[in-house]
This record gives C-alpha cells, structure tokens and sequence, in this order.
C-alpha cells in the first residue's frame, strides 16, 4: 500500500518475497485478474496505480473493532453466492458475526430465481451469520431492520444521499434499485439456528447490461463520486451490528424498527400498488401490521402481505 | 352417507370438541371416537368405519379434514388401527413453497424416505426464507398445501410416517 506511488522493479519484489522475476510476473498478472491496477511489466518494474478497494480483512478488521463481525471476516476475490458459501459454513458451525465478502459473485442469488448482477469489484456482496437466541417469529423484523442499516450506512459516507425503501427491503434513490437483501434462516419450531443475511449494494458501477438499465442505479452514478467500498462496508456492518444488539436486548426495539421504517418508506401509505403474491391484486397501501407485514386496503378489504414483489404504480 | 357430508361431521366434531359419536340410520352405522387433543407435533388419524357396507360410504378421514388417503373395501371386517403421523408445522408466518426456486421439482413429495434435518420446504415472510426441515426421520405421507399459498403460524405442512 504504501507503494503506490513509486515503481519497484521485479527484481526487487522477487528478493523481497523470496521468489524469482517470472514468478512476480505471473502474480502481476492474477492480481490483475483479480482488478488489481497495476501499471509496468517485467522490464520497467511494477507501479500500482491505484490502492486497491478490495474488502480485505485486513482493511475491515480495525475498523469493525467491537462490533460482532470483527473476528471472523472471510474474503473471495470470487464466489457462487456469498449467501449460499454463509449458510454452508452456519450448517458446519460457523460462529455468530461471520462475514462473507466477495469481489465478484458468479451466481449471485435474489428472491425466487432472480439473479444479482455482481460485476468484479464494482460492488459490495456481502453475507453474515447470526444466531439469535429468539423464536423464528420474534426475528422476521430483522429483515427490515437490514434494510434501515444499509440506509444508515450509506448516509453516515454520504448524507446527501436519501435512499427509499421498498418494503421489505430493497433500496431505491429516484425510483431505481442499487440494493437488495436476501435473507435466509433455519431454525426449529420454537430456536432459530442460524440466519445469513445477504446485502448486494451496487456502488461503483458506471454501467449496467441492457435489461437493468432502466430499473438499476450504483451510489456512484448517482454521485458522480467513487466511493470507498472498504468504508461503507465497515459503516454497514456497525450499523448491522447496532440494529442486531438492539433488537436483542430491547423490548421496544421491535416497535422502533416499525416506526423509523415508516418514516423511511415513501410507499408505505396511500400509495397504488400492485403485489405479484397469491394470483396477483392491486390495491392502496396503508402501512404495516405489528409484525411488520405489508397492508393493503383492496375492493375485497384488508390485505396482509407477507412476501413477493410490490410495485408502486 | 356421502364424503363431503363425513368430513363436515368430522370438522363439527373437532369444532365442538366431541370425543365420541354414534350414529345410525337405515343400514348405514358411524361411530367416531377422537383421542383428546394433545400440545404436541402429533395429531391422531380418526378411524371411522361403516359396519354394514353401503355404497359410496368411504371408512376412513383423518383428522385435518382432508380426502381419505385410501377408501377401505366395502367389505371391510374391521376399522384398520389409528395410525399416528407426525405433523411439520411452520414456525413461521408466510408464504409456502415447495422447491427452491420457481420452476424446479419439489423438495420432496409423497412416498419419500427423509431423514432428519432434510429441507422440506421454504416459508418466505418479508424476503426472509425459512428452510423447513424434517424433524423426525420416515416417508411423506401428505403434503399438504399448494405451491404459493399463503400460510399461518403452526400451520400444518407435511404429515410425515415416522420410521419404526
């Protein structure tokens, strides 16, 4: 890192880490793969021309000292799906406030067969394992709460931004989609197990394929601004960490992630929506139920959401 | 006595919490006797049978209200032993589904082996998806709702033979 400004030669770098030239040579190049930038080659010596954004553990550890996530932090530079690499681990014993993070997802995963568009290092794909000691019907709530500690954490780098949230969890800035959570839980009758929530954030993306473009949006784009993916990483997962412990230790903190959702949601009353769930309807939004359920008032009465897409019209 | 006229004697006894029934009219003889409810995952499978054989009087409804699994032969000699099944329940709110994603086969159906701690199932609430999970090991008798249905806390979602 603290090279970044000078050109080291190949011979240097290969005393330093005890190995030959062709050696270096092949590393430059898989660092590149991996979206290191690196300038030079094997006759003029290396330069790095721009410190890598890479999640390392290394760079997130002393800045999530004292939360849950501090200890156990695993880094892919690529991956399937951080969610399915998380619930694998939780299945083995992974302990509570594993992180999962990848570079590059290749088969990252949304609700039902969606996919999440992961580009190499653009974004952050990050999944986590809890254990709450709660019954499976006290901790549906901590999938709204995931929602307001992406919110948070974007607007602790950034508080001009004010993203929206769409119930129940994605989050939007003008209308356009640049997070999404999915969360995945086993559990018994009366104990969760364990939880892996999964949060896609697309920060430096300056493009999209085709079919997103119209629906799909990065911080960056919308803030002509890089972004430092390892600071918002860490802010989010303090934030997580904050809605985790309080939702474990404070009676009322059910109630308080209902009311600040509320306040955070555009489209939670007397909006038109249309709910892809059940055959499909449409009706008026009219907040949630105390458990945190969509309502909506339809010809046919009272609706309760429990999943699926809603759309404002 | 025709089908749908047993299972609604069946749900109004439930309903009434009437443990013990008789009836009879012409050659047509019901009696039903229900185990008294327990707090457990189990539920008891009611035996009713029809002595004096009439046409389209079926002998068997289990206790959920739904379709005897096997109508007994018209000339049954006697009422086949109560079976005890084991019910999954959801512990959660939410919506039912029966693969992983759309499109993809079943976890599992009727007449499959699953051992404990095998996915049966996802319940989604709030993009939140529960695996459910097998917690006793024997064959999948019924499964018993439709892909994308909504469903209710404790509701009933699989009735599993547990292994002997």
């Amino acid at each position: 890192m603290n090279y970044s400004t000078t050109v080291v030669s190949g011979t240097k770098l290969a005393q330093e880490i005890g190995t030959t030239r062709s050696e270096v040579w092949r590393l430059v190049q898989q660092l590149r793969t991996f979206g290191v930038e690196i300038a030079g080659h094997p006759s003029s010596g290396y330069q790095l021309t721009a410190v890598p954004d890479l999640l390392l553990p290394e760079m997130l550890q002393p800045l999530v000292r004292g939360t849950i996530f501090d200890e156990h932090i695993h880094h892919y530079y690529r991956a399937g799906s951080t969610n399915t690499l998380a619930m694998e681990a939780a299945t083995t014993g992974a302990p509570e406030g594993s992180v999962f993070l990848a570079e590059q997802q290749t088969a990252g995963r949304g609700r039902g067969n969606h996919q999440w568009h992961s580009a190499q290092s653009a974004g952050i794909y990050c999944s986590v394992i809890l254990r709450p000691a709660l019954p499976p019907s006290d901790v549906l709530v901590l999938s709204l709460a995931a929602g307001l500690a992406v919110r948070s954490a974007v607007q602790e780098i950034d508080s001009r931004v004010l993203p929206d949230l769409k119930w129940p969890n994605d989050l939007l800035i003008e209308g356009k989609k640049f997070c999404g959570i999915l969360t995945e839980m086993n559990a018994e009758a009366t104990r969760v197990r364990h939880i892996v929530v999964g949060i896609g954030i697309n920060v430096n993306h300056n493009q999209f394929p085709d079919e997103l473009q119209q629906t799909a949006t990065s911080l960056s784009m919308e803030t002509r601004t890089q972004w430092s993916k390892v600071n918002l990483c860490a802010a989010l997962l303090k934030s997580l960490d904050r809605e985790y412990q309080s939702l474990l230790a404070k009676t009322e903190a059910h109630e308080d992630i209902l009311r600040r959702f509320e306040e955070q949601s555009s489209m939670l009353r007397g909006k038109t929506v249309r709910v892809e769930e059940n055959g499909g309807f449409e009706g008026t939004t009219e907040g949630l139920d105390p458990r945190g359920f969509l309502q909506v008032g339809t010809d046919d009465g009272l609706r309760i959401v429990y999943s699926g897409t809603v759309r404002v019209k | 006595m025709n089908q749908k006229e047993l299972k609604e004697l069946v749900e109004f006894l439930i309903e009434k919490d009437i443990t013990e029934f008789e009836l009879e009219r012409g050659d047509v003889k019901v009696r039903i006797k229900r185990g008294t409810p327990e707090a457990t995952h189990s539920e008891r499978i009611i035996a009713v049978s029809a002595p004096h054989p009439v046409q389209g009087a079926s002998a068997a409804a289990p206790a959920s209200g739904l379709p005897p699994e096997t109508p007994a032969p018209p000339a049954a000699p006697a009422p086949p032993p109560p079976e005890e099944l084991h019910m999954v329940k959801s512990p959660i709110v939410g919506t039912y589904y029966e693969s992983p994603s759309p499109g993809s086969p079943p976890f599992v159906k009727p007449g499959d082996s699953v051992e404990v701690g095998q996915v049966l199932c996802i319940v989604e609430a709030m993009k939140l998806m529960n695996e459910i999970e097998a917690d006793v090991a024997g064959e999948i008798v019924k499964s018993l709702l439709k892909n994308g249905q909504p469903i209710e806390y404790n509701q009933e979602l699989f009735a599993i033979r547990p292994k002997k």
